[in-house]
């Protein structure tokens, strides 16, 4: 399984791989917005972990990019936020085809069960 | 042919035919050396200043420094003539005068008839001295009488003779009035202006011109009240500019219409001097002349009208000012208001920010510490490492929990949380929230269960109710004793009005009656030694209080309740 981790913190990236890599989950991380979007375009991956607090492009913009380019439905995004759930943009983000969301600070099983959801 | 009587030089004679007449007119003109008097009727004064010979003889007189005074009734037709009197003298109008004579200060003369600038036909002369004091004192009598010249010249060039009050009805009549009034204001002007369409009229008549004239040229106070708009408003305020500029007084304001009574809107206001007022009747407004649109008018000078008119000036324009103040206010409020938003939303946004930037730490600090506590992702630890491991856990997910609160109370403070409400079971709500937490009974063997009526549908946000009942439990669960023999109980009933209480009871340490009232304050803790013990914030139960609040229920401690704590809320039906 193949999963795209979309953070520009690299604390929290080397744990969530630690996490994911001992579940047998193949883990790539970028830690930059633009090059998170050319990776989620140019790659197939089960389930992208998309952070949305990062500086100048963050996630909210690459989640509207992929909303314009209408690539939602085909690409699982799961929303990794450390905003309260019931935050209006994050509602909106799940009622126009985010498949999920985990919130910051995440208990490993949390992490491990969203992303299994998603092995084929 | 000349008659008289003598004794010694003293005599009385009277004059006949052109010649004589002036000879002795002439000779009495120049005998006077300080002071002449003159009482005559209204044809004296085209011959006095219509004949060359006398006028030159009077302006002599005036020229020889003699004081002269004048009686005489001053009309319409000798206006100019008198004007030309008083040139050379003190002239006083009486009504009626008839006879004429003059008398300085030995001599007398009379004459009967004048005809208009001709030449006297008869005259009588005496030098005696009882006739000439006699007619002094006549004289004076006269004088005494009389007004001055000005307030006669005065009523007659400017046309208008009135009573203390007077009724007009010729709007020709009333336009003129109004101009001269204005015209002839010394102090103070104050006018009110019933519709837009009277200020245009009284525009095209030039009342405005007039008083801006009046308050620039002769310095007169002058204040008006007149509905406004864009317009009118900008004429008023570049003359009030040029006003101010130069140090004068004029203020017009608006006046509203819905703060003046009915009569005020039909009528225009004219006070002059406070002596004087002109209340003027429209008719019909939607006239552009004023002429087409004024019907009566009232003119007084008695005081209690120009009073009374005066107080409804003065109260309008009192409630200009208040209407001024109260827009000030308004506008202040409003800045204010704008700057609290600001505020709020500065607030708000900094303390989601602090939220966030308190929960990314605490992301790896979490998934190391679950992590390390299972072996298979980073190898098995010992025993001692297990337990620090574990109680760096547990203060980790209190931080969590703390970080949330403090989010959550500050969102119920601003209302801004969002319930999204739905009808819920509350039996499942109840049991599933027991399975949750029954993890944490097992440590002090507590006896966690529910007792209630089943399939009971309640309109509420489930997960915050499941907060709700959440807090409560944990907080039992915390005074519970130690050792066993804990027993928390979730109770459901039922109202004959289909709202429900919940009850959170337990057999623990129980609170103090005189505590239980601020218990649901911010960070009031019962005991601030055992609560730091036990763990808890002081957050819990207010923001339980917030959710219950929100639904429309109460929530509070339950006295009744012996040995232990009972927390009880209501969720009523229907909010």
């Amino acid at each position: 399984m193949k999963v795209l981790l979309i953070d520009d913190n690299k604390d929290i990236n080397e744990m969530v791989c630690l996490c994911l890599e001992t579940q047998d989950i193949t883990v790539k991380v970028v830690d930059e917005g633009r090059e998170g979007l050319r990776s989620i375009k140019e790659n197939h991956f089960d389930v992208v972990l998309l952070d949305l607090a990062m500086p100048g492009f963050s996630g909210f913009d690459i989640f509207k990019a992929l909303k314009d380019e209408d690539l939602l439905k085909s690409k699982n995004i799961v929303i990794f936020t450390a905003s309260s759930v019931t935050d209006n943009e994050v509602q909106e983000m799940l009622l126009t085809g985010a498949k999920g969301v985990l919130k910051k600070p995440i208990s490993i099983d949390d992490l491990i069960e969203t992303v299994e959801k998603f092995r084929q | 042919m000349i008659y008289s009587r003598n004794s010694g030089s003293e005599k009385t004679e009277v004059s006949h035919g052109p010649e004589n007449t002036t000879k002795t007119v002439l000779e009495f003109l120049s005998n006077a050396r300080s002071a002449l008097d003159i009482c005559a009727d209204s044809s004296w004064p085209s011959v006095a200043m219509g004949v060359d010979v006398y006028r030159n003889a009077l302006r002599d007189v005036s020229v020889r420094g003699v004081k002269l005074r004048v009686v005489t009734e001053i009309t319409k037709d000798n206006l100019s003539y008198c004007k030309e009197v008083r040139k050379v003298g003190e002239l006083r109008h009486l009504d009626g005068v008839k006879g004429n004579f003059g008398v300085s200060e030995k001599e007398y003369t009379a004459s009967a008839t004048l005809e208009e600038a001709t030449l006297l036909q008869q005259v009588i002369y005496s030098n005696v001295k009882e006739i000439v004091e006699q007619q002094q004192y006549l004289f004076e009598g006269f004088w005494n009488r009389a007004i001055p010249a000005e307030t006669k010249i005065k009523e007659l060039e400017e046309g208008i003779i009135l009573g203390d009050t007077e009724v007009i009805q010729v709007p020709l009549k009333i336009q003129e009035l109004f101009i001269q009034l204005v015209k002839s204001a010394k102090e103070e002007i104050l006018l009110i202006l019933p519709t837009i369409n009277a200020f245009y009229r009284e525009e095209r008549l030039g009342i405005i011109r007039l008083l801006k004239e009046a308050t620039l040229e002769r310095n007169i106070d002058v204040r008006a009240l007149t509905p406004i708009n864009e317009v009118i408003e900008q004429k008023v305020w570049s003359m009030m500019a040029l006003a101010v500029d130069q140090g004068k007084n004029l203020d017009i304001r608006p006046v509203h219409m819905t703060s003046a009574g009915v009569t005020v809107t039909t009528v225009t206001i004219l006070v002059i001097d406070r002596k004087v007022s002109l209340v003027i009747e429209k008719i019909d407004d939607s006239k552009e002349d004023f002429i087409d649109a004024t019907g009566s008018a009232t003119y007084s000078n008695s005081k209690p009208t120009v009073l009374s008119y005066i107080s409804i000036f003065e109260s309008l324009w009192q409630q200009t000012e208040l209407y001024e103040h109260v827009k000030e206010s308004n506008e202040k409020l409003e800045k204010a208001n704008k700057y609290l938003l600001a505020t709020e939303r500065a607030k708000e946004e900094f303390i989601s920010m602090i939220s966030h930037e308190l929960k990314t730490p605490i992301v790896p600090l979490k998934g190391y510490a679950q992590m390390l506590l299972r072996p298979k992702f980073m190898g098995a630890v010992n025993e001692k490492q297990k337990k620090a491991i574990s109680s760096m856990l547990r203060n980790i997910e209190k931080l969590q929990t703390l970080v949330d609160d403090v989010m959550d109370v500050y969102k119920l403070d601003l209302g801004k949380i969002k319930f999204s409400k739905s009808y819920t079971d509350i039996g499942n709500l109840i049991n599933q929230t027991i399975a949750e937490l029954r993890p944490l009974t097992f440590a002090k063997q507590i006896d966690l269960s529910a007792e209630m009526i089943a399939n009971v549908q309640v309109h509420c946000d489930p997960d915050r109710i499941e907060q709700v009942l959440s807090n409560l439990i944990k907080n039992s669960i915390d005074f519970v004793p130690d050792k066993g023999g804990g027993k928390i109980t979730v109770r459901v009933e039922k109202d004959n009005t289909n709202n429900l209480t919940l009850t959170v009871e337990d057999n623990g340490i129980g609170i103090k009656p005189e505590k239980t009232d601020k218990l649901f304050q911010k960070f009031y803790q019962i005991d601030t030694g055992a609560t730091r013990r036990h763990g808890g914030t002081g957050l819990g139960l207010v923001i339980c209080r917030g959710i219950v609040d929100a639904h429309g229920g109460k929530i509070w401690v339950d006295k009744t309740h012996k040995n232990g704590t009972a927390i009880k809320f209501t969720l009523p039906e229907r909010q």
